[in-house]
């Protein structure tokens, strides 16, 4: 992952924690994890030794409480970050852009693990494959005795679960039948009331219903029309009452009004 | 309630968010759930701009007037964002994609992602998991929870994660699952078409049931036995002490079952 921390940033970021409050190692580590979106997830190898040095350095101080370092700011220390105000300013914003990169960098990673993890499992689906042949002979060459009897026994269990997977899969197909309708719905009604609920005004209401109205109208003429062959002259008036009937629509109702709809749609 | 357009880059920053919900037709989304202070980056706008509303701790983003009916408006217009999101971790999240990707990270409430072509990439979410798509690839690595899967020609690929219950459907979208069904976890997997590849620690006590109609049925758990009858191909039995359930159904589809070393452990 890439460093977020470079030209003794870390250092001024944990003079930042330990100036909020006194915080022990292992408490400094989870907050820069948390902070920093897991992008940044330091070691103790790394943090203990800096620490270490800032309290050489005279800017931390540490007391021992239940067996632990707890570490806390010097009047030192809080000089020092005083002093790097705008930079710990800058840090600050870097962090919260450092988001995009990290959710990219996710995305990456992910992208990877599953990628490799396809392969494997293919490759793994393959081997299994081409020894089962021979291994599936030889198990059944010793069981053959024993598979016999079982079988017996099993019949009546098999012709029961027959039946059970025949219902299986008719359960299936109606899964899908009913999935199907539901994405139909979904993407092309339900989906403009999602819009709806997060932005509509009166107004899109009403275009909304009438657009609703005008695919219902091409629905059910469709579905009439079904029945009937149509011949070049039928489509020549099918177009003519259609156009008549839009022009009906202009004139007696959109031009009658003047619609208050939005300028910009 | 406050409500802000966008139409150019930015970062707002927000007090408080208990729960985000955004609905965006192409571009990007990405959801980070961490300790910092909630907070919404758009990189990018093309088309009308985003709306950004928060209303008592709602967080609802989207594109301004989308009213008309969407799809056909989809084919005139450009309706594009970049969106970068910031939450609490234990922040419900919902999204409405269309081909908009989708990226979930440290989320540990409730999560819902809906996309019609959009990928989504989910990182170390936990909690109920719900993710229905039609054609989109789902990517999901250290999942912990419930999760519930449907696509119809979307993939689904789980990578080292922990689920206590999962459904996955799909018509001709591959399911590979690198899971640990820990106690009584129950993982049930329904495809028509589509070849399921799912691995269990080498340890897993697990009753299994892998059935196909016409695809080949292989596992790599010696206990488990086949039948082969005129309608079905069937490997089934117990692995362990068969506290946890595993179920596979898949009319053409071929179901491998694979077993994961022990010493092959989980860490990413």
């Amino acid at each position: 992952m890439s460093p977020v921390f470079g030209h003794g940033r870390l250092r001024l970021y944990l003079l930042k924690l330990l100036e909020e409050s006194p915080r022990h190692g292992y408490e400094v580590i989870r907050l820069l994890q948390d902070r920093f979106l897991g992008v940044y997830s330091p070691s103790p190898g790394t943090i203990y030794p800096r620490l270490a040095r800032l309290e050489s350095e005279g800017l931390v101080s540490h007391e021992v409480v239940k067996g632990k370092k707890v570490y806390s700011l010097t009047d030192k220390g809080r000089d020092e970050l005083e002093r790097r105000m705008d930079e710990l300013a800058e840090l600050e914003e870097e962090i919260t852009a450092s988001a995009q990169e990290f959710a990219r960098e996710v995305q990456q990673d992910v992208r990877q693990t599953v990628r490799s993890l396809r392969e494997e499992l293919t490759a793994a689906a393959k081997t299994m494959r081409d020894s089962a042949g021979t291994t599936s002979k030889e198990a059944w060459k010793e069981n053959t005795k024993q598979q016999k009897e079982e079988w017996k026994r099993q019949k009546e269990h098999w012709k029961e679960a027959t039946g059970r997977q025949k219902d299986e899969w008719k359960r299936q197909k109606e899964y899908w039948r009913e999935q199907k309708e539901a994405w139909k719905e979904e993407w092309r009604l339900n989906w403009e009331d999602a819009w709806r609920n997060v932005t509509g005004s009166r107004d899109d209401v009403a275009r909304l219903k009438l657009e609703r109205l005008m695919r219902r109208f091409v629905e059910d003429v469709r579905r009439d029309a079904q029945e009937s062959s149509l011949a070049d002259t039928d489509l020549d008036a099918a177009e003519a009452l259609l156009a008549e009937t839009r022009d009906r629509l202009r004139a007696d109702l959109f031009k009658r009004a003047p619609s208050p709809s939005p300028s910009d749609d | 309630m406050s409500r802000w357009t966008i139409d150019e880059p930015a970062t707002m920053e927000f007090d408080g968010v208990v729960a985000l919900r955004v609905t965006l037709i192409a571009g990007s989304v990405s959801v980070v759930a961490g300790g910092g202070r909630p907070s919404v980056h758009v990189s990018g706008v093309e088309g009308p701009p985003l709306q950004i509303a928060h209303d008592a701790g709602m967080l609802a983003i989207t594109h301004e007037k989308l009213i008309e009916g969407v799809l056909s408006w989809l084919r005139t217009q450009k309706a594009s964002a970049v969106v970068t999101v910031t939450v609490p971790p234990d922040c419900p999240v919902s999204l409405t994609l269309v081909s908009a990707e989708a990226v979930v990270t440290g989320v540990t409430a409730k999560t819902t992602v809906r996309t019609a072509t959009g990928g989504v990439t989910l990182h170390d979410v936990i909690g109920d998991i719900e993710v229905n798509t039609v054609g989109g690839n789902v990517e999901a690595q250290g999942l912990d929870g419930r999760v519930t899967f449907v696509s119809a020609s979307g993939e689904l690929a789980l990578a080292g994660g922990s689920v206590d219950r999962l459904s996955a459907r799909s018509i001709s979208g591959r399911i590979s699952a690198d899971v640990d069904l820990p106690g009584d976890g129950r993982a049930e997997i329904q495809t028509v078409s589509a070849d399921v590849a799912v691995r269990l620690p080498e340890h897993a006590s697990t009753r299994v049931q892998l059935n196909s109609g016409t695809g080949r049925v292989e596992a790599s758990f010696p206990d488990l036995a086949r039948k082969d009858r005129a309608i079905v191909r069937t490997l089934s039995g117990k692995l362990g002490d068969g506290s946890a359930n595993l179920t596979v159904n898949t009319i053409s589809g071929t179901v491998t079952l694979l077993s994961r070393p022990a010493h092959d452990a989980l860490e990413d």
